[in-house]
């Protein structure tokens, strides 16, 4: 490129001209860091900054790359997480006022440190919804964060930060987390990409919990290449994660651009073509078409699994958080707050079904996947609503904005599916699709994703508003 | 809000009385909820199964003895939204619970030692 933006280049990019010299790391982080200061007080993407340690890691890339080291395949690559990810030095506070009283973490999660060791360069930890309990990107404690393309919109949840924080251009990178569509709802509402791995693919090891049975972490990007650069960064086993799989990494990027000869892709209507907007409906319509999908499958009891992954949500979230309601319920989010009281009043009975239609219902889903690679599904009914809009009208009902966003996740993360989230840059704001493939074929669903940007259906729009 | 009864339950050390719970009455045979959730093709399928009592006074004695056994102090203020939320978690698990499993299906969670 004649002139290095660091705002608009790709993490792939960025890694590359660190590591060719046509930059410094520090360069690209103090570039990085400007422009968070400038746009962050308006986005509020970011509840925290790691300048110190950020340019001191980037400062030693340099020096190592001056020495003829090696640098990584991330080299001087920005990111930022969740502030539900413990940082050594700060409180994880997970969206909550509470929790930004406990001590500060001791050690990074696995995960920030499978990163750096490939180069990249934390910068700070994102805003999120209180405990990861939303799907709308408020927080009644740090402010809303907001949606790029439009800011007096939510940018979606609970990772409402980390779709942010990559949609505006203030990092190429960032990690998220996904109970029942949290990294998948701000992928779409932001028009960037999402990636939600197989369940037990990624070490979840000290982050803050929410549902320890639907849990999920994973990575934002602005392409497809970027999201499998760092989840191939990330993968491996790790044994402070009892649900982390003992499974050697499976890297997707070598595969990315393989094509799609060899790979079954359908559609599925029913469950979820009900409630879609028109611009959903759009976004789907146009991907269907690019890659030349003709085939409709019938996916089994969509609505069953939605209904059973919430009812698993609100008692395991519950019991997480009894102690602190019990003690502190003043300090919650009062949406939250009353949310998780009732999940604690929720009984066991209704649990245990939930858990034994989940098996059925997997075991159902798997037969679907012997026939099909990857089904392409809606991920959220609509594009951005407004800040604190609460209600929104699916097929001429009036139903709450906060319950519904994540009615096309939820079934598919319930049985922890890996799904790429690709935004589609409709006109004024954009929505995604997911891909969703078969567990632990998330090179699939990458490949997919890459066809789609390589065919300029799938992208990242670049914000119009500044 | 809830039921005047169940409003004047509250103890003096600003806990509710589960004694109360002799004076609700049996379940209502009908439901009152109004539940704006997104609805499916699946609960028009099951639509009386399992279902459950539904009534505001049954959420509200609920609420009234869960948060006494279980040491919560729940402000009958916050009431309205803790019901609104019963409701449409109970009518997902109707959903749920409606659905025919065999005797012997497992649940997702299986220990291994």
């Amino acid at each position: 490129m004649s002139r290095f933006d660091p705002a608009e280049a790709s993490a792939l990019d960025i890694a590359r001209a660190v590591a060719h010299g046509a930059t410094t790391a520090s360069a690209v982080v103090d570039a990085v860091l400007n422009r968070i200061a400038s746009l962050n007080p308006v986005l509020n993407a970011f509840t925290d900054m790691t300048v110190d340690r950020a340019r001191a890691r980037a400062t030693s890339i340099d020096a190592r790359r001056a020495k003829g080291e090696p640098v990584g395949p991330l080299a001087g690559v920005p990111f930022a997480v969740k502030n539900l990810y413990d940082i050594a030095g700060l409180p994880t506070r997970a969206g909550s006022k509470i929790n930004r009283e406990l001590p500060p973490a001791r050690r990074d999660s696995p995960l920030i440190e499978r990163l750096e060791a490939a180069g990249a360069v934390l910068v700070g930890a994102l805003n999120m919804g209180e405990y990861a309990y939303d799907f709308t990107g408020e927080n009644v404690h740090d402010g809303p964060s907001r949606n790029p393309h439009d800011h007096a919109r939510m940018t979606g949840g609970s990772s409402g930060g980390s779709g942010g924080a990559v949609a505006g251009r203030l990092v190429p990178l960032a990690l998220g987390s996904d109970t029942n569509g949290s990294i998948r709802v701000p992928s779409s509402l932001c028009g960037v990409f999402g990636l939600k791995p197989t369940y037990g693919r990624l070490t979840r090891a000290r982050t803050f919990p929410f549902v320890a049975s639907l849990d999920h972490v994973g990575p934002f990007a602005r392409s497809a290449a970027d999201l499998a650069a760092s989840y191939d960064a990330m993968q491996g086993p790790d044994a402070d994660d009892p649900v982390c799989a003992a499974r050697l990494a499976e890297p997707a990027a070598p595969t990315l651009a393989a094509g799609l000869d060899g790979l079954r892709i359908a559609s599925a209507g029913g469950y979820f073509s009900r409630g879609l907007s028109s611009e959903g409906h759009a976004a789907l319509s146009t991907v269907v078409a690019a890659l030349d999908v003709t085939r409709e499958v019938e996916w089994p009891e969509a609505a069953q699994a939605r209904a059973a992954a919430s009812v698993i949500t609100c008692a395991e979230g519950a019991a997480l958080h009894l102690d602190r309601l019990r003690t502190r319920p003043q300090d919650f989010d009062p949406a939250v707050r009353d949310r998780l009281i009732a999940g604690a009043m929720v009984p066991a009975g209704m649990v245990l079904q939930a858990q034994k239609l989940r098996r059925w219902y997997q075991s159902r889903v798997l037969q679907l996947f012997k026939e099909v690679d990857a089904v392409l599904l809606p991920a959220t009914p609509c594009t951005a609503p407004r800040i604190g809009q609460e209600t929104f009208t699916l097929d001429g009902v009036e139903m709450p904005v906060r319950a519904n966003l994540g009615i096309y996740t939820q079934p598919i993360s319930f049985i922890g599916l890996p799904v790429v989230a690709v935004p589609v840059p409709l006109t004024p704001l954009p929505i995604a699709v997911q891909i969703v493939a078969a567990p632990w074929r998330e090179d699939a669903a990458l490949r997919i994703a890459y066809a789609l940007e390589e065919r300029g259906v799938a992208a990242a729009p670049k914000p119009a508003v500044w | 809000m809830p039921s005047e009864r169940l409003a004047t339950a509250r103890s003096v050390n600003g806990r509710y009385d589960a004694q109360i719970l002799r004076n609700v009455p049996p379940p209502f045979a009908s439901s009152t909820v109004e539940n704006n959730d997104l609805k499916s093709e699946g609960e028009e399928a099951h639509p009386q199964k399992n279902s459950f009592n539904m009534s505001a006074d049954s959420f509200d004695a609920l609420i009234l003895a869960s948060a006494s056994v279980l040491a919560l102090p729940v402000d009958q203020a916050w009431y309205p939204a803790i019901r609104s939320n019963l409701e449409v978690t109970f009518r997902l698990a109707a959903l749920v619970t409606a659905f025919p499993l065999p005797d012997d299906a497992e649940p997702a969670p299986v220990f291994r030692a």
